[in-house]
């Protein structure tokens, strides 16, 4: 019998599979939390681990075979049960087939729509972001460094929110950086900015990977 | 391998989603993809988009960014291919926009004067790259009518243009002047029986002749007759050793012709001290003065009892130059010019013609129909000594001419 560590240890280093197994079953992502799909998975792969015989073949078929027994088994379940009820029917009342958003996904949805306003008053928005984000790990911390700074300098953060656009100048001085630096992530800065300005809790602790200092 | 992400914005292909790191990425659309999920995500999930313009929107106003067509293409691939495109057209404008540039260089530039002027450039191959009027007798026209093709298949052109009369034609080589002497060969041979002068320059007379607004030929001809030629060879003899000036003094005819040579300074008192017409040539025989045009098959002995006593003169010192010095070969003077007279002997090369003058520099070469600069050659019909002329100095010029080889028996015997 395999231990619990060295369980996880396996599901740790088997993530990225368990979670490609559970994507391609269900047609869904994988939820980060609360998702039962993935407790099944999850389930199905100690499981998988358990009985595993080399000589039978490779495990990781092997677990993917026990996976995804598991989970289809739960979704006829689910299926099930959910035609218990006519869906045609709560269509049309206008009733929401999906599952009540918890507390702490409603108030992240409610700083997503902050973060889109602010966003909108320096004549950005997510696409921008999408395009102007540093693709480099390196460059990307930086440049969050960058924002936490400029964001704790009144001057700088005054003077943005007047002229609409990153000081470019004013930021590198006071980072201590080349200008140059500064206008390669300018928008991604000015973005990473306004989150620490305007302190989105949740936000910000996910750009700081959990880690949240001043919340 | 896998990374968490925070759907910020749903749309119908993809999603905007913020990843741990604060990069906001595109990832496919699935079914229950909501604002506010925080999913795991994988490389194969992220959406790629090929064209995706996003419109700047105002104040309090939604994202309006136009969704991309497809998710197989990249965004800097894109990019790519706009520039390459762009680079593609601008080639094509400036191709069709500006002509294009030809690939030979000019080998030669030829004039031809009659009742019109006209002045070709030549490729090695006797195409004519560009066609002008320096005097504007020839219109437009006509000139761009000629370019592109041979100087074989224009002839008739040509004729039709400079007149038949007697046709005065300017040659500079500007490559190789020992491969022009094929082309001045297939120039003499252009115009059959018509008389023609061909003078031969250099490629600094090019310059010259356009800033004085004239053809190639008459500018040499000009030139020519101006004295300058005639001036070099003067300083050239003082240059030669005594003995051969005294000997030379000895001949009678060339004493006249050095008088000449130091009185006359104009192009027609040379020409009535020699019975020609204003225009060069004799009335009787249409053929110019320095020509060797007679019929004559033999030599140039009877030849040279019509010319003038620069014939004589030139057979002496430039015999001398020939035969005692070949280190003063290219100190000879320019060659004189020589015709092709209607009826002349198509036998008779261009080499056995009366001794010809050059002008310039010590590079040059006796005009043996080779392009020598400043020499002239006469177009006999028929006559491949253009092409015997292979730019190496002989005596060929001086062969035929009885009077000379006398004159060499002479000094010979002096010694």
């Amino acid at each position: 019998m395999i231990s619990n560590e060295n369980l996880e240890e396996l599901v740790e280093r088997h993530m990225g599979f368990i979670i490609r197994t559970i994507s391609r079953v269900t047609g869904k992502y994988v939820s980060v939390e609360h998702d039962d799909a993935f407790s099944i998975a999850l389930s199905a792969f100690a499981e998988a681990v358990e009985r595993f015989q080399p000589e039978r073949g490779k495990f990781l078929s092997f677990a993917r075979l026990v996976m995804r027994s598991r989970l289809l088994t739960y979704l006829e379940q689910e299926r099930k049960r959910a035609d218990v009820v006519s869906l045609d029917e709560m269509y049309e009342s206008g009733k929401d087939l999906a599952e009540p958003a918890s507390e702490e996904q409603e108030a992240l949805r409610d700083e997503i729509h902050l973060f889109h306003y602010e966003l909108s008053l320096f004549h950005l928005t997510f696409e921008d972001l999408a395009e102007a984000s540093p693709k480099h790990s390196d460059t990307r911390e930086r440049a969050v460094d960058i924002a936490e700074q400029s964001s704790q300098h009144p001057p700088i953060v005054s003077k943005t929110y007047q002229k609409k656009k990153l000081p470019v100048r004013d930021v590198a001085h006071h980072c201590g950086v080349t200008e140059k630096i500064v206008k390669g992530s300018k928008q991604f800065i000015l973005a990473t900015m306004l989150i620490f300005v305007k302190k989105f809790p949740m936000l910000l602790h996910w750009i700081r990977k959990g880690r949240c200092r001043d919340v | 391998m896998y990374r968490k992400v925070i759907i910020l914005e749903v749309k119908e292909q993809y999603a905007l989603a913020m990843d741990e790191g604060g990069e906001v990425i595109r990832i496919r659309n699935r079914d229950g993809l909501n604002m506010g999920d925080r999913v795991y995500v994988l490389p194969e999930d992220l959406y790629v988009v090929e064209a995706v313009r996003v419109e700047k929107t105002g104040k309090n106003s939604g994202n309006k960014g136009k969704e991309g067509r497809s998710g197989s293409g990249s965004s800097r691939r894109n990019s790519w291919a706009r520039i390459a495109g762009m680079a593609a057209v601008l080639i094509l404008c400036i191709t069709l926009l500006f002509p294009q540039i030809p690939d030979t260089t000019v080998f030669a530039q030829v004039s031809f004067d009659g009742d019109s002027s006209i002045q070709l450039a030549l490729d090695p191959d006797s195409k004519i790259l560009h066609a002008s009027s320096p005097d504007q007798s020839v219109d437009a026209d006509a000139l761009t009518a000629l370019e592109g093709r041979t100087l074989s298949d224009v002839t008739g052109d040509l004729m039709r243009l400079c007149g038949t009369g007697s046709l005065m034609i300017g040659y500079v080589p500007l490559e190789d002047a020992q491969s022009s002497a094929s082309m001045i060969s297939e120039i003499q041979k252009l115009f059959g029986t018509q008389s023609t002068v061909i003078l031969i320059g250099r490629p600094e007379d090019l310059s010259l002749a356009a800033k004085n607004s004239k053809s190639l030929g008459r500018f040499l001809m000009d030139r020519y007759d101006a004295g300058e030629v005639l001036k070099t060879l003067q300083q050239k003899m003082q240059e030669l050793p005594t003995w051969m000036i005294d000997q030379a003094d000895e001949n009678p005819v060339r004493e006249e012709a050095m008088s000449s040579i130091a009185n006359r300074n104009s192009r027609e008192e040379v020409l009535s001290a020699s019975g020609a017409g204003k225009n060069g040539f004799t009335e009787e025989s249409g053929s110019p003065v320095y020509g060797a045009e007679d019929d004559d098959e033999d030599d140039g002995a009877e030849a040279d009892d019509d010319y003038d006593y620069d014939d004589d003169r030139e057979d002496d010192e430039d015999d001398d130059d020939w035969e005692d010095d070949d280190d003063d070969r290219d100190d000879v003077p320019p060659v004189r010019p020589q015709t092709q007279s209607s009826g002349s002997s198509a036998s008779r090369p261009v080499t056995q013609s009366k001794p010809q003058m050059q002008t310039g520099t010590s590079s040059q070469k006796p005009s043996s129909g080779n392009g020598s600069t400043g020499s002239a050659v006469t177009g006999s019909s028929g006559s491949s000594s253009a092409s015997s002329g292979s730019g190496t100095v002989s005596r060929p010029v001086y062969h035929d001419d009885d009077d000379d080889d006398d004159d060499w028996d002479d000094d010979d015997d002096d010694d």
